[in-house]
């Protein structure tokens, strides 16, 4: 036990800092996967063609290729692209970001060079999750009734705001537990950011694990690293409870609605 | 028109792109109405005029296509061919959103299941169009909603959601979110179908006063019992055909057709 203890302490920073590059990329990569699912999956229920199809294709390609092929793609392909076309450097903006975050002290720790890596593959994270997350958001909209739509309709209002006023929020309902599924997978899929060699947890981890010549301990880091991540994703179970809770007003989804998102969640 | 009880505080009918009280005494006006689902021909050239003040019943066995021509007046279905105008103002596939929007907000409707909206409470159902699509400030609206909803019996209910209300509260409620809107006339669609027997009577009350005030009122209804006592006309539909028409007395106490006949037969004397 001491020795864990000892061998721990010495390695904490590291692991620290792993999952603190999980956490922000995750964060991050939630944020920017909403980006492009509300846009897509409001998309595909347009009436234009030319936006459904658009969004179709967005939807149908990313779902239907891997997400590490996808990582490789951004990094070596759509980076290399836009450096040379617009002299576009990720590095530089990856600073920009985190300084507005408010987490400079983050990037001061990061490998020098990894910038792109990590612009990059949170990027590809999030596009790869918006295609299956706008499949939640289309079928939380089908999921609720016609009638409210008619009736929003007959009242006057229009199509926008029969959205914003009626249909969306009790979409959003039905739609937050297999968005909270999504988000929870997408905290573990950032350590596919390890293959462009981004330092997050599960790299870290590795790292630290390869250097100790103890087998005994060895596997004791694993356990840590498991303890952080179930630490990460059941706090975010517990926060999509306490927001299903609060808008538990009055709504009961239709039955059925459920059963039609399970199609809508993301294969492991 | 003056002896229209306006709900106090409403905002007066002032919309543009309608002619306000234009000449005709039309309020609605089809004309050679046609409606097909696929193959279906379920409308077959209607006419189907009703007058301002005019409280006008359609009855009719299921699937008769009574259901599709109130939804073919405020465009819920797309005719296939004919001439539909409210108030004078044509209405045509060829109009804008927000041309289509402008007459709906003058033609209150209400749905056999209610379509209250479940997430919002009772006063908050009734201000949102008034709040988003008159623009009316927030006291004002409520103020009027607050009226609406004593008119109703439901004074005491702003507060509850719609799922802790019985169907014939929920119904109240839906018809005073209909009129919040101060609409030239109002479509039923049913308005008492989906209600336990013993809830029907405090929803036909409510119309009946509503008839009684002068509005106008198109009401689909298998409430022979309303037809014959409020309403001013009772159409009779039929394989999407109107069939007989006429003052109520007279198409009750004599029908002029043989299939009329038999629907009341069937419906007055069930056994």
């Amino acid at each position: 036990m001491d020795q864990l203890w000892s061998a721990l302490s010495l390695q904490i920073p590291k692991i620290i800092n792993g999952a603190l590059i999980t956490i922000v990329a995750a964060l991050i990569g939630m944020a920017l996967a909403m980006i492009f699912a509300i846009p897509a999956g409001l998309g595909r229920l347009s009436r234009q063609p030319a936006i459904r199809g658009a969004c179709t294709f967005y939807v149908e390609v990313v779902r239907g290729t891997p997400l590490l092929l996808q990582l490789f793609i951004w990094y070596f392909g759509v980076s290399i692209v836009l450096l040379t076309l617009f002299n576009f450097n990720a590095d530089i903006a990856l600073y920009n970001l985190l300084t507005a975050l408010n987490s400079n002290n983050l990037y001061n720790q990061l490998p020098p060079n990894i910038g792109p890596a990590i612009f990059f593959g949170v990027i590809g994270i999030a596009f790869n999750y918006g295609a299956y997350l706008a499949e939640i958001i289309r079928a939380g909209v089908l999921a609720v009734d016609q009638g409210q739509t008619e009736a929003s309709l007959t009242l006057g209002l229009s199509r926008f705001q029969t959205m914003r006023h009626i249909v969306l929020p009790q979409a959003l309902r039905i739609m937050i537990p297999p968005i909270t599924n999504n988000f929870i997978t997408l905290v573990q899929d950032t350590a596919f950011l390890q293959v462009l060699a981004v330092p997050e947890l599960s790299l870290a981890t590795q790292g630290i694990a390869q250097e100790t010549n103890s087998n005994l301990i060895r596997w004791e880091f694993f356990v840590v690293e498991l303890a952080i991540y179930f630490i990460i994703c059941y706090s975010l179970a517990l926060v999509s409870q306490r927001i299903e809770r609060r808008n538990a007003s009055g709504i009961r989804p239709r039955r059925g609605a459920l059963a039609a998102l399970a199609f809508a969640r993301r294969p492991r | 028109m003056a002896s229209v009880e306006q709900p106090p505080n409403a905002a007066t009918a002032q919309v543009t792109g309608l002619p306000a009280g234009s000449g005709s005494d039309l309020m609605i006006d089809v004309r050679g109405l046609n409606k097909y689902f696929g193959e279906r021909h379920v409308l077959c050239d209607i006419d189907f005029p009703v007058k301002r003040g005019e409280c006008v019943a359609i009855i009719g066995p299921s699937g008769s296509g009574k259901s599709t021509l109130i939804r073919c007046i405020n465009y819920l279905e797309t005719p296939t061919s004919g001439h539909i105008a409210i108030d004078g103002k044509q209405l045509s596939s060829d109009l804008s959103a927000a041309e289509l929007s402008q007459v709906r907000r003058e033609l209150g409707m209400v749905f056999y299941n209610f379509n209250l909206f479940p997430h919002k409470c009772v006063l908050d159902n009734i201000t949102l169009a008034p709040i988003k699509v008159r623009k009316i400030p927030r006291a004002q609206a409520e103020e009027t909603a607050h009226a609406l909803l004593a008119k109703v019996g439901l004074a005491e209910k702003a507060d509850a959601y719609p799922n802790q209300l019985s169907g014939g509260q929920k119904q109240r409620v839906a018809i005073a979110r209909a009129l919040a809107m101060n609409p030239k006339a109002l479509l039923f669609d049913e308005p008492t179908s989906a209600l336990d027997p013993e809830l029907v009577s405090e929803v036909l009350r409510v119309m009946r006063a509503l008839a009684e005030e002068g509005r106008t009122m198109v009401v689909v209804t298998h409430e022979m019992g309303f037809a014959r006592s409020v309403a001013d006309r009772v159409v009779f539909i039929d394989h999407g055909r109107i069939v007989e028409q006429g003052d109520p007395e007279d198409v009750f106490g004599h029908p002029s057709q043989e299939r009329t006949r038999a629907f009341f037969e069937r419906v007055l004397h069930p056994l």
